[in-house]
């Protein structure tokens, strides 16, 4: 049987925790807020590139996409892979990025892929990955929201040289998409090779090119792609705080819970002994 | 036939302006186009430099550095890497900018060995030093 004082020693650790929960689940919410401002921001460009590639790809016939710059839509099927991979650089988010990873992990041994190349964006994927026979090229940790693009096309452009050159054979994404407040979904997709995208009308009339539009063609996809994970960095971010609010916001209401049952106890434990010390008193008065 | 032309100007982080204009003229890779309304659909790749538009006889500019321009109908696209309207620009910031690549590039200062180095570190200063120059034209329309 625990003293008066454990309990009341437990109870002010709970409270501390719920305060500490509390708090995160405030700060995620506010940081959630700007994360999905910048989600609203990035989007009218990404829909504007995709436009623009779709419209453009649907000009060249599959015998000019094989020459030259159609290179990124080669599909070789071979196994080489490199992977993209988007997590947070924190816990206490759920299962936020071990559904991820393992996700990721599982569609890898399922594709008969043995040892992939990663760059992975934030602590967390590399935490798991580093314990698995892959190999990790880069990891960034920590990165400023004013730095994600340089470090977005400086990984991009490494996979899409490669991928030029024949090094590698496919290139997946992976990152948490932001549904919602209370709903984050992983998505692993392919990068690369460029899957064809479906473009909404085909336009038959002249367009005037300058320079050329294999040219603009060659540098637009990069940059296409380079937008992708992009905005997949985004939306990871957004994600992490909304995963985080709501674990955190579970957090704090379990913490309530904890502390009124061992309020309870406490009140319990303490009039016991007060009526223990009552009959003590009661009996020693008669006995006189 | 309209006689407006819808500007829209996106870069990766916001939006950085949608109006509705008489004229725009934009810093193709291959040197200056001036679009009006119905212009025959064009997409085009952009240098850094200067676009300018006419809105309501008023004529304002915008730095783009790099990019794409799609004109379709009477709309005019343009995805930039980076774009800043003259409001946005620091002028004496660009200013310093300007001064320092140039200090730079004529030091001719060697302190990198490796000649691969030299070439990249001289194409960051030059680029820089572009910048600096289109801020510096745009901030004057202010």
């Amino acid at each position: 049987m625990s003293s008066l004082k454990d309990i009341r020693k437990r109870i002010d650790s709970v409270k501390r925790t719920q305060k500490t929960t509390s708090a995160m689940k405030m700060v995620s919410a506010a940081k959630l807020r700007r994360a999905e401002d910048h989600i609203r921001e990035a989007t009218p460009y990404a829909k504007k590139l995709k436009s623009i590639v779709s419209s453009l790809s649907t000009r060249f016939t599959d015998e000019e996409q094989d020459s030259g710059y159609g290179l990124l839509f080669r599909n070789t099927g071979g196994k080489r892979t490199a992977v993209i991979l988007v997590t947070s650089d924190r816990g206490l988010c759920g299962g936020f990025n071990s559904n991820l990873s393992k996700a990721l992990s599982q569609q890898l041994v399922d594709e008969g892929v043995e040892c992939a190349e990663f760059a992975i964006f934030g602590r967390k994927g590399n935490d798991f990955f580093k314990r698995t026979p892959h190999k990790i090229v880069v990891n960034h940790t920590g990165t400023p929201p004013e730095e994600q693009l340089g470090l977005v096309r400086d990984v991009v452009g490494e996979f899409t040289q490669r991928f030029e050159n024949d090094e590698l054979d496919q290139v997946i994404l992976a990152y948490n998409h932001f549904v919602s407040v209370i709903s984050q979904v992983p998505v692993i997709e392919q990068l690369l090779p460029i899957k064809p995208i479906e473009a909404e009308t085909v336009d038959e009339r002249e367009i005037l090119f300058e320079p050329s539009p294999q040219e603009i063609l060659q540098t637009l996809l990069e940059k296409y792609v380079q937008n992708q994970v992009y905005v997949s960095w985004l939306d990871t971010i957004a994600g992490e705080h909304a995963a985080r609010m709501t674990s955190m916001d579970a957090a704090t209401k379990n913490a309530g819970e904890i502390i009124d049952k061992l309020q309870l106890h406490y009140n319990r434990t303490r009039q016991a002994a007060i009526t223990s010390e009552l009959i003590e008193i009661i009996s020693g008065a008669e006995s006189l | 036939m309209s006689d407006k032309l819808s500007l829209e100007v996106v870069t990766p982080f916001r939006t950085v302006l949608i109006e509705d204009v008489e004229s725009v003229t934009l810093p193709g890779i291959e040197g200056e186009l001036g679009i009006l309304p119905e212009h025959v659909p064009l997409l085009t790749t952009l240098d850094a430099g200067i676009i300018s538009y006419l809105s309501s006889g008023n004529t304002q500019a915008i730095a783009v550095h790099w990019g794409y321009a799609q004109v379709e109908g009477n709309v005019v696209r343009v995805l930039a890497e980076l774009a800043e309207t003259a409001e946005e620009i620091d002028l004496q910031r660009a200013q310093e900018a300007e001064k320092k690549a140039k200090e730079i590039l004529y030091s001719g200062d060697t302190s990198t060995p490796e000649w691969e180095d030299e070439k990249s570190r001289q194409k960051i200063y030059e680029n820089k030093l572009r910048r600096s120059v289109v801020r510096q034209a745009v901030a004057k329309f202010q």
